[in-house]
């Protein structure tokens, strides 16, 4: 398996990585983990001849907490994510769904910015990120920009990603303490086998009553997506397994999956439905402090 | 176009001419003959392939050679010292964990990397270690096992069972290693596509 002649080029900085981009236009792609575009090359999926490593770019891989809010460099490996001690304390969710992806190999080598560039639909990290409301900072030749996750995926493998676009950095406001939210994925293995649906799932609980929610669907349409009608349903329900339940019902009909070697639309409907009920459990199980009370 | 580049390599510098295409696993079994990182699936899936990468595992069939420069490859050639297998090899071997043997050498670095790591790993944290490096034979137990055990063999010069009478046919109604299994750990022992001879013809079997 023989990839066609390419040739690399080092980028020293982002801006440098956005430059050689813009100057080879259609024929070039941004390489970071490789564990997407590799393989892609490998197969004839892709065809690119010049490749931008990202790879040697110092300071992307890092993952801070500053003034309240998780700052995840674009290279950060999947094994990072799956382990760093601050994801894990304050967006469980993310370690979790990094931790269910691939291989340990392939997490010691794949970023996430690779994972949400690459916007295939049944990629384990964009549920989570859009209950999470997280925002995607670009640099270009251009200026730098702030995208709202929720605005970024535009079909599979598609996205509002300029050419010479590349995602610098995530971040996401540290959610507070009467929140919870979980990721659960329904795979076939335990390991090396892509979501056959994915579900994240945010709660806010105010006075013992949810105030907000967020559902996420994985694996169910081109892009991830928000059940609008199972998150409304929530809304002032006190947070039971019949509010859950119900939420999951709802959620079946919100999906819009397609039969594949991994599952047929029927099983994936029956799944959303569980996975939602499931991930709405964990996250109300994630609310740390008692409800807090309203002054008035 | 080729270039010139160097790669570390069990703590030697190797100076190899690759193309950009090239990956790191196609220069290691066809420029430097280091056949004992396997071919499987080419996708970066089975964890054949497996080396270290500045302690961490990683595919090799999926990472293009040139980006590896100026970071510390290890590979299943390069974890014993000298003669003395490394203690992880042992416990292969003297648990019988090895059946073909085509996975050993992926399986022998993602244990290695794990008890780097993590010295005392339960068998939930081997199985997750392991979980990248699939045995068709499905051995998977003794694997496990080889790997529950590793410290038995930690004693430099710890020996494996008979490891003196394996060259001299005392071995009646003894339980022995494998006669192959010091080479199915090490990564000499070869199999048809680590065979290369001067003007090879190579064949491909065109499914339709
Ligand atoms: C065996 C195997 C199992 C896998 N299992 C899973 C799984 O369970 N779940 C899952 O979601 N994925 C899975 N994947 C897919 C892949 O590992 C992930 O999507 C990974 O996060 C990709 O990251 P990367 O750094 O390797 O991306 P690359 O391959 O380097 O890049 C992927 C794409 O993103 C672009 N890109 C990379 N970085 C940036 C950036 N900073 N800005 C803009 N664009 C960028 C590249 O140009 C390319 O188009 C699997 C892959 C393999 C080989």
């Amino acid at each position: 398996m023989k990839i066609p002649g390419i040739k690399l080029h080092n980028a020293a900085d982002l801006a440098n990585a956005c430059s050689l981009l813009e100057k080879y236009g259609e024929s070039a792609k941004a390489l970071a983990g490789g564990t997407d575009l590799v393989v892609d090359l490998k197969q004839k999926r892709a065809v690119f001849e010049h490749i931008v490593v990202l790879g040697g770019i110092a300071g992307l891989d890092e993952i801070k907490l500053r003034k309240g809010i998780l700052q995840i460099g674009a290279l950060t490996s999947l094994a990072s994510l799956a382990e760093s001690r601050i994801i894990k304390k304050h967006l469980p969710a993310l370690s979790d769904a990094a931790s269910t992806m691939a291989t340990p190999q392939v997490r010691n080598m794949g970023t996430i910015g690779g994972n949400v560039a690459m916007a295939v639909p049944s990629a384990d990290l964009p549920p989570t990120l859009i209950a999470a409301n997280a925002r995607i900072i670009t640099d270009s030749p251009t200026g730098s920009r702030i995208i709202p996750i929720r605005e970024f995926f535009t079909g599979p493998r598609k996205t509002v990603l300029g050419a010479a676009e590349l995602i610098r950095e995530i971040e996401i406001d540290v959610p507070p303490a009467n929140s919870g939210l979980s990721y659960k994925k329904f795979q076939l293995r335990n390991s090396a086998a892509l979501a056959v649906v994915g579900v994240a799932a945010s709660l806010v609980v105010e006075d013992g009553k949810i105030s907000d929610a967020c559902i996420v669907l994985g694996a169910v349409a081109p892009t991830p997506l928000i059940a609008v009608k199972a998150s409304r349903s929530l809304i002032g329900a006190k947070p039971d397994f019949e509010a859950f339940a119900n939420a999951g019902k709802i959620a079946c009909e919100e999906g819009k999956p397609i039969s594949d070697i991994r599952g047929s639309k029927e099983f994936r409907c029956r799944l959303i439905g569980v996975l939602t009920r499931r991930a709405l459990e964990e996250a109300n199980g994630r609310i740390r402090t008692a409800p807090k009370r309203r002054k008035n | 176009m080729h270039k010139t580049i160097t790669l570390n390599i069990n703590g030697r510098d190797y100076f190899v001419s690759i193309k950009s295409s090239d990956t790191l696993q196609d220069v290691l079994r066809d420029k430097l003959g280091l056949t004992g990182t396997k071919k499987g699936c080419e996708l970066g899936v089975c964890g054949a392939c497996t080396v270290i990468i500045d302690g961490k595992t990683m595919n090799s069939c999926i990472i293009l050679a040139e980006t590896v420069q100026g970071k510390k490859i290890e590979t299943i050639e390069g974890i014993k010292k000298d003669t003395d297998l490394h203690p992880i090899q042992k416990s292969f071997v003297e648990h019988g964990a090895i059946q073909c043997g085509y996975c050993t050498p992926g399986m022998i670095m993602s244990a290695k990397a794990l008890i780097d790591k993590n010295p005392k790993p339960t068998r939930d944290e081997i199985k997750e270690g392991l979980s990248g490096n699939i045995c068709r034979c499905t051995g998977y137990t003794k694997i496990i096992e080889a790997v529950e055990d590793w410290q038995k063999f930690k004693r430099s010069g710890a020996k494996i069972k008979h490891e003196d009478d394996l060259d001299k046919f005392q071995t009646v109604g003894k339980s022995m290693p494998r006669v192959d299994a010091y080479d199915k750990v090490t990564g000499s022992a070869k199999y048809t596509g680590d065979f290369k001879f001067p003007g090879m013809l190579v064949g491909k079997i065109l499914k339709r």
